[in-house]
């Protein structure tokens, strides 16, 4: 049972990750690398690591995005109607 | 059967090198800065990843002592975590100064797709 | 003494910014060197080069996919002759993981196995970890620091615009005031837990730092420097990183693993605390060198 658990959040990686490579927008992009690091920290979790899930909690998914998101305001692409290109 | 159960056997390290795979097209096709960026961290987390899979048994429970380190059958290999917390943290100030660099690009120049900058930047400014 | 010290403050920020004097005696012998030896070379026009960077962009995509395959392959090729997944046979786990975890409580002093072997057995990566830390701070600096010097006209604006979004929101106030203390104390006790439960300096720094940037969000950037001007950050940061440095020396110097307990536990306690405070530190110079461009 441990097994299919741990290969549904795998799955979960690798999808979260071509789904914020593919994205038109730059917001989307940052909320679902966010995401990408929630499960990452998950797996450490599973993995018998604590330390490291406590670390990629506060730093991957908080500090990271909270830095993406301050560029993205300063490069102006937060705007509704503003898509970008691939 | 028999390469299914091989593939749920070595979950952890094939989803590592596919992570890999992925982050490395994303930065090296991708003409935008911010994915650049993505891409490269995606690759970083899945070299941890492959890392802090080598230290796993079966079995056991996390390294934190209970009786003073009595029996050192009951923990699981710490090491491979040692290495993997200083890579976290680089990995972070690594994406925090290229996101500055990012930043002063665009003041500098108006754009951050790649396919825009390049001719501006190969006739010198 | 405070006069020289100037003098090359300013010299360096000339040298990064390419202002200097010197800048001004290369640009003088290249026009002459222009001049002189230069042939003229035929333009290309704006067609050609499009045309150029069109192929160049195309034999550039196939090369990068063909690269990436080639990468996988082997990785995966490598991937089937490693051991098997959590054997405790395998040859990763040998007797140095016995020596670490069968000694770490009373050479260390520490109950934590990972945080004891990090700041004790493998100290010096650790060292240059929180070195990193401090340069990539200090390089976000040079690069955001906002120069009071040439305030240009976007500069003015863009100021102006920030210090009308800086006016306080009401659903972030209230929930601020309940949430910002309970993070805190929680970031300071991961922190001066690390030894014993999951934890330590790196976990407890960045929940200390993001606690930092909440309360900045909330409560504005005046509030923050009531208690955090710039002299006091820098204290907290240099201050950190010489605690770090001269007491793993000291530890070194007096033999390693011949201290016995009960010091070995207060050097790791005060060697965490000072590896979170650079942390800490650099978490919310991140953030702030975003925003405003000044601390």
């Amino acid at each position: 049972m441990d097994a299919v658990f741990e290969c549904i959040l795998l799955i979960g990686l690798v999808v979260t990750a071509i789904a914020s490579a593919l994205q038109k927008k730059l917001l989307n992009t940052v909320l679902i690398y966010t995401a990408y690091g929630l499960i990452m920290s998950v797996l450490w979790m599973l993995l018998r690591a604590p330390d490291l899930a406590i670390t990629e909690a506060a730093v991957g998914a908080g500090v990271s995005g909270v830095l993406f998101f301050l560029t993205l305001k300063k490069i102006h692409k937060i705007k509704e109607h503003d898509s970008d290109e691939q | 059967m028999d390469i299914l159960s091989m593939i749920i056997d070595h979950r952890y390290t094939i989803t590592a090198v596919v992570l890999f795979a992925i982050g490395m097209i994303t930065m090296m096709l991708n003409p935008n800065l911010i994915k650049k960026v993505v891409g490269f961290n995606i690759m970083d987390s899945a070299t941890f990843l492959m890392l802090a899979t080598q230290g796993f048994i079966k079995g056991r429970t996390a390294a934190i002592l209970i009786d003073g380190g009595a029996d050192t059958t009951l923990y699981v290999n710490p090491i491979p975590a040692g290495l993997v917390l200083t890579g976290i943290v680089v990995s972070v100030s690594v994406s925090a100064f290229s996101l500055a660099l990012i930043q002063r690009i665009y003041k500098k120049y108006g754009t951050i797709n790649l396919k825009e900058l390049l001719p501006v930047l190969k006739d010198g400014e | 003494m405070i006069q020289m010290s100037n003098d090359r403050f300013d010299k360096l920020k000339n040298w990064v910014d390419g202002t200097g004097p010197e800048h001004k005696h290369m640009q003088r012998s290249q026009q002459l060197d222009a001049v002189h030896y230069d042939t003229p070379k035929p333009e290309k026009t704006v067609a050609q080069q499009k045309a150029s960077f069109n192929t160049f962009f195309k034999a550039y995509k196939q090369v990068a996919a063909v690269l990436v395959g080639v990468i996988a392959v082997f990785f995966f090729i490598a991937i089937f002759s490693m051991p098997e997944f959590g054997n405790p046979d395998n040859p990763t786990n040998n007797e140095v993981v016995e020596r670490y975890v069968g000694s770490a409580e009373h050479e260390t002093g520490a109950e934590n196995v990972i945080a004891g072997m990090i700041l004790n057995y493998r100290g010096f990566d650790t060292f240059g970890e929180s070195n990193v830390l401090f340069i990539a701070a200090c390089c976000v600096m040079m690069l955001l620091w906002r120069d009071k010097k040439c305030f240009t006209d976007e500069d003015r604006i863009a100021l102006e615009l920030e210090k009308r979004h800086e006016e306080r929101d009401v659903i972030l106030s209230v929930i601020g005031k309940i949430a910002i203390p309970v993070i805190l104390v929680f970031g300071i006790c991961v922190l001066f837990n690390g030894h014993v439960s999951p934890g330590g300096g790196f976990s407890g720094g960045s929940i200390l730092g993001a606690s930092l940037i909440i309360f900045s969000v909330t409560y504005g950037s005046d509030a923050v420097r009531r208690f955090m001007s710039e002299r006091v950050y820098n204290i907290i940061r240099i201050s950190g990183l010489c605690i770090y440095g001269v007491l793993f020396f000291i530890y070194i110097y007096c033999g390693a693993n011949g201290i016995e307990n009960g010091l070995a536990q207060l050097l790791v306690i005060i060697i965490d605390i000072a590896v979170g405070l650079v942390v800490m530190s650099t978490m919310f110079g991140f953030y702030a060198f975003y925003t405003k461009g000044e601390l």
